[in-house]
């Protein structure tokens, strides 16, 4: 299961560096990619739930819809920013630490870059999972049925 | 109104979410202070959980045994008398300096001594004996009689028995205890008509001495060649007669102790500062159950591949190089355990690559590798191919015999005049003791280092 996570983030956006493995490993280990997972999975979800059927307006437009994919995709992109910063920079993994504090290693420089990285992975499948969540979901609301389209 | 219920929808959605981050943020805090103030769990929990650490070894990770005695208890000194190592003790040089020397080896500092001399054989037909005499326990009585006259005085010096002498001094090397024998390692055939006929029959015996031995210890041999000045008499081993020499002679020191033991206080290193007129030394040991720590490493690399989460030694997903340069990468290894000298690791030639794949460098490593975590690896094994990568590839340390040891042989002692290097019948020695390792050995090799490479 870990190795199909990790896949999506290195293989399938070729974020993986040979030179960095440290990095790569410890995210692994420490469950880093579950979380980048679960962000794109369950923020969009909640706030899609909340559009579809807590939100009661019954006159919603498409840039209503469009809004509030923007927001989900910055509440997603700041959450893996975050937790990236967490599991990469400040990572209680001390070979990590030690590989980071080393300024020959160039892990330090390299590091900085991933946060960025994984936030906007993260929003571009956001913004896929969304339009699934909300085609589905449209389905069975009773006030947004015609939104997004 | 329908502008307002929206903004009061993301307001209490995006607190909540705020809230919630927030509190994740300090729990890992708190997380982080627990950490910090058990380091060790902490420490351990990475070697235990992270499972790409643990990966070093081909196999199953090694469970490193501590050696059964790291000092040594006693050593016993055992100096031939016999005839023919006359001519070393006649005037101060430097047999007398290396001996001396090494019964002070700081090594020996908290070790009982016993300091004996042997000669004789255990020959019928020679009418003679095994003779072991202590010369005491302080090594100023043994520097004190490092002289012509106690080696004349003691035991039977017509004769020596180089079998009985490995016999004794394999005895006395057990557990925390090394025996040291000092030697011209000459084997006394003397009167036989057909004395290479002879040589082999007796090296026959010095065999199985050493097979026998090897069977229930782990006992390593060291022979350190030395030379020193030789005035007196050189006893012919092929005929009868001598031959007054002045000049340099080679004679040997043998140690034999258990591997570990050897392997940290003896290193050629040391050897070779406290022991004048050093030339080389070889080792002898039993190899099996050998383990390296080993790991393939980014340094060095061309073409891409990725590390394995499980197994750093496996290769995945690796291509060669876009620009023709081939597949390359390094193998980091941690040679500490092994008592070799650094030459030893770093000759291509000692090694065996498999497949297409040749070694372009071996080095030293100046900078901490990161990727390597559970060792600190002594040594960077670069190796590259143009061909094809994938598949098994496994490259093997080769156990060789230093070649000074078949380069010391000669046949002929008719030249001895002159002869400074040479040693009539060494060979026939030294291969008693090599296929007698050899015999108990389970593995010809050192070390197998061995890694998959896939698409």
């Amino acid at each position: 299961m870990k190795g199909i996570l990790a896949a999506i983030y290195e293989t399938m956006f070729g974020l993986y560096n040979q030179a960095y493995d440290l990095i790569f490993t410890a995210l692994y280990n420490d469950g880093g990619y579950l979380k980048f997972v679960l962000t794109w999975l369950l923020i969009p979800l909640g706030c899609w739930l909340l559009f579809y059927y807590i939100w009661r307006f019954p006159y919603g437009r498409w840039w209503h819809w469009i809004l509030w994919l923007v927001v989900t995709v910055i509440l997603v992109f700041g959450t893996t920013w975050g937790i990236a910063n967490s599991e990469i920079l400040a990572s209680s993994n001390q070979d990590l630490i030690d590989a980071i504090a080393d300024p020959e290693s160039g892990y330090e420089a390299y590091a900085q870059t991933l946060p960025m990285k994984y936030a906007t992975i993260n929003s571009i499948l956001t913004v896929a999972i969304s339009i699934i969540y909300s085609y589905v979901m449209k389905q069975f609301s009773k006030v947004q049925t015609h939104l997004p389209f | 109104m329908k502008t307002k219920s929206l903004f009061v929808i993301l307001s209490v959605f995006s607190i909540i979410t705020l809230i919630s981050y927030a509190c994740g943020s300090r729990d890992e805090r708190l997380g982080k202070v627990n950490n910090n103030q058990q380091p060790i769990d902490s420490l351990i929990n990475i070697g235990k959980v992270s499972l790409g650490y643990g990966k070093s070894y081909a196999g199953n990770v090694p469970v490193t045994n501590p050696p059964k005695q790291s000092t040594i208890s006693k050593v016993t000194f055992f100096i031939e008398n016999s005839g023919s190592m006359l001519g070393y003790v006649k005037k101060a040089n430097d047999y007398k300096n290396a001996i001396v020397a090494l019964s002070y080896f700081p090594e020996f500092d908290n070790s009982k001594k016993e300091f004996y001399f042997i000669n004789g054989t255990s020959n019928q037909s020679k009418k003679s004996n095994i003779s072991l005499n202590l010369i005491g326990s302080d090594p100023d009585l043994l520097k004190d009689n490092l002289n012509q006259s106690s080696f004349n005085k003691n035991g039977d010096p017509r004769y020596s028995d180089l079998t009985r002498m490995f016999e004794k001094a394999l005895s006395c090397a057990k557990s925390g205890e090394i025996s040291i024998l000092v030697s011209d390692c000459i084997y006394d055939v003397g009167e036989e008509s057909d004395p290479l006929t002879a040589l082999k029959i007796e090296t026959e015996k010095t065999k199985k001495v050493f097979r026998d031995r090897l069977t229930s210890e782990n006992i390593q041999t060291i022979i350190i060649k030395a030379e020193s000045q030789f005035e007196g008499n050189y006893c012919f081993a092929s005929k009868k007669g001598t031959q007054n020499l002045n000049q340099k002679r080679p004679y040997y020191i043998l140690i034999f102790g258990d591997s570990k033991l050897l392997n940290k206080h003896f290193t050629e290193e040391n050897i070779s500062k406290k022991i004048a007129g050093y030339v080389s030394m070889a080792r002898f040991m039993k190899i099996d159950n050998i383990k390296i720590p080993y790991q393939a490493t980014n340094q060095n690399s061309k073409g891409i591949f990725r590390f394995d989460k499980t197994n750093k030694n496996k290769l995945i997903n690796a291509e060669k190089d876009r620009n023709g340069q081939g597949f390359q990468f390094s193998i980091a290894v941690d040679y500490s355990s092994l008592p070799f000298p650094d030459a030893y690791y770093k000759a291509k030639d000692n090694y065996t690559p498999s497949g297409t794949f040749k070694i372009v460098d071996i080095y030293t490593s100046t900078k901490k590798i990161p990727e390597v975590t559970n060792f600190n690896p002594s040594h960077l094994i670069t190796i590259h191919t143009l061909s094809s990568p994938y598949g098994n590839m496994e490259i093997t340390l080769k156990y060789l015999i230093p070649t000074w040891i078949s380069e010391t042989n000669t046949d002929n002692e008719s030249g001895i005049v002159g002869e400074t290097k040479h040693t009539f019948g060494f060979k026939y020695l030294s291969d008693a003791i090599t296929e007698a390792y050899q015999y108990k050995n389970k593995q010809l090799n050192i070390s197998s280092f061995k890694f998959e490479i896939l698409k």
